[in-house]
């Protein structure tokens, strides 16, 4: 069965992938009586193209080079020991992403855990606009390379054994000044993982993936600030280790060339493979940490 | 020990004192901007806001607050928190000589920047949301 839903959700991707690649032209022309009117694009609907652990439709606009600082600090179950995780065993990314143009932007990065990193891509389909296209779309694509000692890998280790992939759609819509919502269906492989992850199924063999859902939301209570709200779902599990979902709140605050955000969240790994994969925070059992990203804008 | 700690009160002193001399120095060296000329077709434009339009003048107020607050101050007085840091004064948007501009010029330099006043056609590019901006600053007028 699971073999099934990998397959499907592969295949829906790309389907989607190409088929919104083509109504994003179609609906971009916008044509009247031969004449083609360009409708206005509405503002974006997310002030970044990070929220809290998760990817947004946003790219910055052409010729843009964002700089990104992602940190999250230990989780709460230690309570004042350690002053709620603040003290406690912290990871940071950090990230460099240039817009080639207004919908291709690429990035690399380096992250603490793991040594991970990290190769993106992501590029819109379609924008929203004003009485024309109703949602923006985009693919998000992210290529990891673990760089930590070849033992860890155990037997047998090949180079390749330290890649890993995330491939996400996203679909959001901003409803009014206030309101912006996105969903997303995600894809996750990596090329080797433990041997005690093994599926529930017994034949089944795909061990090495997963398919998450995500939905994000934010809600503007002034020009610059905003309520955030994160949920991710891996939908399969594991025998041993079954990866929970994970969740965010915060505070965004936006400026011309910044955008922060401090939140609380329960996923685990700052790259989106890993938040899937490997999210070992019970956010019922104290998994639960404070985290902060910031990125920074620069035009060219 | 006596001597260690007569000259960390030194330094701390000394240290203090060139801050404060410098810091007093920076915002007395603020200069007034310079004539800004603007090209008549540029000068010459008409903005397509109907006066009154407060979707306009909302949207504007939304942008201005985004980008502009910072150094121009909430009500264009040049009173931001940025403002005293900056080498020329970012003026008063209220007074009659800025008033007395034209859209046009005021849409131009928005868009097109000068020394430490960003460009903002690439952070704005849709010129109707840079139109939507001159349209709330002529709220400021007193």
């Amino acid at each position: 069965m699971h073999k099934s839903i990998i397959l499907t959700v592969k295949t829906v991707i790309l389907c989607l992938m190409f088929f919104l690649s083509g109504a994003g032209i179609i609906f971009a022309q916008d044509s009247i009586s031969g004449k083609k009117e360009r409708k206005h694009l509405v503002k974006p609907a997310f002030e970044s193209g990070y929220f809290i652990a998760d990817q947004t439709v946003t790219i910055p606009h052409a010729k843009s080079l964002e700089f990104v600082i992602q940190h999250d600090f230990g989780t709460i179950q230690n309570g004042w020991t350690d002053l709620g995780g603040l003290w406690g065993a912290s990871n940071i990314h950090l990230g460099l992403n240039f817009s080639i143009t207004n919908h291709l932007l690429v990035g690399i990065g380096t992250t603490k855990n793991k040594r991970i990193q990290n190769f993106q891509l992501k590029y819109a389909f379609a924008r929203q606009r004003e009485g024309g296209f109703p949602l923006t779309i985009a693919y998000y694509m992210n290529f990891d390379i673990n760089c930590t000692n070849k033992s860890t890998f155990g037997k047998d280790f090949t180079a390749t054994d330290r890649f890993s992939y995330f491939h996400e759609i996203m679909i959001a819509r901003k409803f009014g000044r206030h309101i912006s919502l996105q969903l997303g269906l995600a894809y996750v492989h990596y090329n080797i993982v433990d041997s005690t992850m093994k599926d529930n199924h017994v034949n089944s063999s795909f061990k090495n993936d997963n398919i998450n859902i995500a939905g994000i939301g934010r809600y503007k209570i002034t020009p610059q600030t905003s309520i955030i709200l994160s949920y991710s779902q891996p939908v399969l599990t594991y025998l041993n280790t079954a990866p929970w979902p994970n969740f965010g709140l915060g505070v965004e605050i936006s400026t011309s060339t910044h955008c922060f955000q401090i939140f609380i969240t329960s996923a685990q790994g700052l790259m989106p493979q890993e938040t899937v994969m490997y999210n070992n925070n019970n956010p019922y059992n104290g998994g639960i940490l404070f985290g902060f990203n910031i990125t920074r804008l620069w035009s060219f | 020990m006596k001597t260690t700690k007569k000259a960390i009160i030194f330094v701390i002193t000394a240290a203090l004192a060139v801050v404060l001399t410098l810091g007093n120095s920076a915002s007395a060296q603020q200069a007034k901007a310079k004539a800004w000329p603007v090209p008549d077709k540029e000068k010459a434009m008409k903005s397509p806001v109907k006066a009154g339009d407060q979707t306009a003048i909302s949207n504007g107020k939304d942008l201005w607050a985004k980008h502009c607050k910072s150094c121009h101050g909430s009500k264009g007085l040049g009173d931001g928190p940025k403002a005293a840091s900056l080498k020329t004064n970012p003026g008063d948007f209220s007074s009659k000589d800025f008033q007395a501009f034209t859209d046009g010029e005021i849409f131009h330099r928005t868009s097109v920047g000068r020394d430490e006043m960003p460009n903002y056609d690439k952070k704005i590019p849709d010129a109707k949301d840079r139109w939507d901006l001159v349209a709330y600053m002529r709220t400021f007028k007193k």
